[in-house]
């Protein structure tokens, strides 16, 4: 009956897959969790060749669970060797330039507040977080990311607004 | 009638309606929520390019490092130490097995790793591991031997016919081909055969020849005869007289016309020969003769 076995992550064909449905995923996640100082796009990289060289013991339905969870105790690893702190996106698209010189620098602070704000909320509110607001994901697709509840996700999108709303307020 | 809450996460959610969404922007939050999610756009995460990584990573892959099933080297590697490791701690201690060996006629005595003394009889043969001795106290004994022991561990002596463990201090065993004997001098030792063990105090005597049944005795000395240069027999076969004989005078003794399992009982001294043979062929009413190294016993 069973005269076909079904195709592992050896095969190249699905491990291509893998990588097509996952990488960009995970590299989202590890850059909004670790920021940009961790290399995301490396800790990819291995996490991928990691799979490869277990791929006779993860089958493609644990895949994705594999990735994560080596993507992100490299990137411990990594964090353990430097103390990163935060530092989104330095490349700032210029969209103001219409704009009168007091609103661009009004911008410009609110700018600056909201990164130290994002930086400092826990790593948990804001992968949610950023993932919802910059990646447009539902809170269902993010749970589903996560393996997490839609109601955990939503705690910590909410607690995200409330900390950042205070502190922006509070600067 | 939808909450404020629940239009925030549909707002967050992007399942307002357009009736909804007018309740949400006069909201007092909305302009704020609003001006964040701008704001965080430019945080957003550089542009992943999955084909150029997926070029990477396959790359990657086939440098000979990252080759499929590769054996892993790391696990080899730590095998190949380990096991060199096992190997040289094997050496160590097998070149550390240490023996002392005495000709005919001989009598040798040493002083072991803890301070306890031994002293072998005529060709006899003591193994131990000075390495291991500390932990460890174990000989291996072929022939005959008098043990002073220090305190300590557990000190136990191997023959072929058994073990003896001692619980005490002094003590001598005496090993032939088929004879066993243990003398306890001073405190106690325990006597293991293949089928029983026996505790021995100080004046006992375990004595096992021809695999016949143990046999138990006192005795008064204090220590082995052959210390003093004598061996002392009590009602023993005259062919293991002769035999003690050739080994502490390194002679060749032949008999002719004796009844070698008479019994003898006296000593003989290992220092002069002559006076040993008168010892033991006055008694027993032999004679003897000497060519060289040979001593031919007869009938008187």
């Amino acid at each position: 009956m069973n005269s076909t076995p079904p195709k592992t992550s050896c095969d190249e064909a699905v491990f291509s897959n893998l990588f097509e449905s996952h990488s960009k995923g995970l590299f989202n996640y590890l850059y909004y969790k670790y920021g940009a100082n961790l290399n995301p796009d490396d800790r990819v990289q291995e996490a991928f060749v990691k799979l490869w060289q277990n791929c006779g013991k993860v089958p493609p339905k644990n895949a994705k669970g594999f990735l994560y969870k080596v993507a992100n105790n490299n990137s411990l690893n990594e964090l353990a060797h430097l103390k990163v702190v935060h530092k989104y996106a330095p490349s700032r698209s210029k969209y103001t330039t219409n704009e009168d010189p007091q609103f661009e620098m009004e911008t410009q602070e609110f700018s600056q507040k909201l990164e130290k704000s994002i930086a400092n909320l826990t790593e948990s509110q804001r992968v949610a977080f950023l993932l919802n607001r910059i990646e447009g994901k539902k809170h269902r697709e993010i749970a589903e990311l996560l393996g997490i509840s839609t109601k955990t996700v939503e705690k910590r999108i909410y607690g995200a607004l409330k900390k950042l709303r205070n502190e922006i307020k509070e600067l | 009638m939808t909450t404020n809450e629940d239009l925030l996460r549909k707002w967050m959610d992007n399942e307002l309606v357009a009736s909804e969404l007018e309740v949400f922007n006069s909201l007092e939050d909305a302009a704020f929520l609003k001006k964040i999610s701008i704001e965080v756009q430019s945080f957003k995460a550089p542009e992943y390019d999955s084909v150029l990584e997926y070029e990477k990573l396959k790359n990657t892959l086939k440098s000979p490092l990252n080759l499929v099933g590769r054996p892993n080297f790391r696990a080899f590697w730590s095998y190949a130490a380990a096991l060199l490791i096992g190997l040289g701690l094997f050496f160590t201690v097998s070149s550390s097995n240490t023996s002392l060996t005495s000709e005919k006629a001989e009598i040798k005595s040493q002083r072991l790793p803890d301070n306890s003394k031994v002293t072998i009889n005529a060709a006899s043969t003591l193994t131990y591991n000075s390495l291991l001795w500390r932990f460890d106290r174990r000989l291996k004994l072929e022939g005959e031997a008098y043990f002073e022991v220090v305190k300590g561990s557990d000190f136990s002596v191997k023959t072929p016919l058994g073990t003896v463990t001692v619980v005490g201090t002094k003590f001598k065993i005496k090993h032939r081909s088929d004879y066993f004997e243990v003398v306890c001098y001073e405190g106690a030792v325990s006597v293991s055969t293949t089928k029983e063990t026996y505790l021995l105090q100080k004046g006992d005597r375990f004595l096992r020849a021809n695999n016949q049944k143990v046999e138990r005795s006192n005795i008064n000395e204090t220590d082995p005869y052959w210390l003093q240069k004598s061996s002392v027999f009590i009602a023993a076969p005259i062919k293991r007289v002769l035999n003690e004989l050739e080994r502490q005078y390194a002679v060749k003794i032949q008999t002719n016309g004796i009844d070698t399992s008479s019994l003898f009982t006296g000593r003989f001294t290992h220092d002069n020969l002559e006076m040993a043979l008168q010892s033991i062929t006055l008694p027993m009413g032999y004679i003897y003769s000497i060519i060289a190294n040979s001593i031919i016993l007869s009938v008187e």
